[in-house]
C-alpha cells in the first residue's frame, strides 16, 4: 500500500469510528429512534442508559471509555503525524474492553464498543506514522512512577470488578457493567503509560489521563451510593492523582521545551 | 537501490494481517449478535 493510499484509508477509518460513535450516541439520546424501527417505542434496555439511577456510574464509566476513544480519533482528523499518542490512546479502551471480555464472559461484549472498536484498532494498525515513531519513545520515569502508584488500587478495583462479572448473576453483571468498570480501571493505567512514552501528541494524552482519573473520582463523589462508585476516600484520591499527574506531566513537558529551545 | 520513502510505508506486513483479522472477527461477532447468538445483555 502506498503512503498516500494508506493515509486515505486511515482517514476513512477514523471518520467511520467517529460516525459510529455519533450514531450510538444519538441512539442513547433518543432510544425511541431505534425502538420505533424495532417495534418497541420505548427503546427497551437502551432507554435505561443515563436515565436509570442504578446504572449511573456504570453508564458514565462506559461514556468515559468511549469518550477517550473519540477524543483520540478526533485528534487524527487534524494531523495524524503529530498525534501518534492520541491514536494509541484511542485504542487503549478497546483493548481494555477486549481483555475484560476475555477474562470474564461474553456479557461484556456489546455491539456499540465492538463496532466502534474495530475501525479504531484497524486505524491504529494502519496509522501512517505509528511504526515510524516507535523508536522515538522517551519514557518519563516520573510519569511511569505515578502510573505505577495508581496501578496498585486500580488493579485491585479491576480484580474486584472481574470477580463480580465472573460470578455475578445480578442485573449489572447481565449487562456486562462490571467488565466495563474493570476496563475503565485498566484504561487509566494504559493511557497513563501511553502518555509516559512521550510520543508525538502526548500533551493531549496526559490531559486525558488526569481527566479520566479525576472524572471517575467526581462521578463517584456525586453518586456515592450507586454501584460502581469508588467511595469518598478513593474518589478524592483519584481526583488528587489526576491533578498530580497533569501537573508532573506539564513540568516534564516544560523541561522538554526548555531543552529543545 | 533503496526505496523512495515517499513510496513505501513503515507499516509492517503483520499489521495488515492483524487489521484484516480484526475486521473479520468484528463482522462475525456482529452477525452472530444480530442472529441472536451474541451477548446476552446488550
Amino acid at each position: 500500500m502506498t503512503p498516500r493510499l494508506q493515509r486515505r484509508v486511515f482517514l476513512v477509518l477514523v471518520l467511520l469510528t467517529l460516525g459510529l460513535a455519533a450514531f450510538f450516541g444519538a441512539i442513547v439520546a433518543q432510544p425511541g429512534l431505534i425502538g420505533g424501527a424495532a417495534s418497541d417505542p420505548s427503546g427497551g434496555h437502551i432507554g435505561e442508559h443515563f436515565r436509570d439511577p442504578e446504572h449511573r456510574v456504570h453508564d458514565l464509566g462506559f461514556g468515559l471509555l468511549i469518550g477517550t476513544t473519540v477524543i483520540g480519533a478526533l485528534a487524527q482528523v487534524r494531523a495524524p503525524a503529530i498525534n501518534v499518542a492520541g491514536q494509541l490512546m484511542a485504542a487503549t479502551p478497546i483493548l481494555a474492553l477486549m481483555l475484560a471480555a476475555l477474562v470474564t464472559d461474553r456479557r461484556v461484549l456489546s455491539i456499540p464498543w465492538v463496532a466502534i472498536g474495530a475501525p479504531t484498532l484497524v486505524a491504529t494498525l494502519l496509522h501512517p506514522d505509528l511504526f515510524r515513531s516507535v523508536g522515538a519513545t522517551r519514557p518519563s520515569r516520573r510519569m511511569i512512577a505515578l502510573v505505577a502508584i495508581a496501578a496498585v488500587p486500580l488493579l485491585a478495583f479491576a480484580a474486584g470488578n472481574i470477580a463480580l462479572q465472573r460470578s455475578g448473576s445480578s442485573h449489572h453483571a447481565d449487562l456486562g457493567h462490571y467488565g466495563y468498570m474493570a476496563a475503565l480501571d485498566l484504561t487509566v493505567i494504559g493511557v497513563g503509560l501511553v502518555s509516559s512514552l512521550r510520543l508525538a501528541g502526548w500533551r493531549l494524552t496526559r490531559l486525558v489521563t488526569g481527566s479520566l482519573a479525576a472524572l471517575f473520582g467526581i462521578v463517584s463523589l456525586v453518586f456515592p451510593d450507586v454501584e460502581g462508585s469508588l467511595g469518598t476516600a478513593w474518589a478524592l484520591a483519584a481526583i488528587a492523582w489526576g491533578a498530580g499527574f497533569v501537573t508532573v506531566a506539564e513540568i516534564v513537558g516544560r523541561e522538554d521545551a526548555a531543552r529543545s529551545s | 537501490m533503496s526505496a523512495d520513502p515517499e513510496e513505501t510505508t513503515s507499516t509492517p506486513r503483520w499489521a495488515y494481517a492483524a487489521a484484516i483479522a480484526v475486521v473479520v472477527l468484528a463482522v462475525v461477532f456482529i452477525v452472530m449478535h444480530l442472529a441472536g447468538e451474541g451477548a446476552v445483555g446488550h
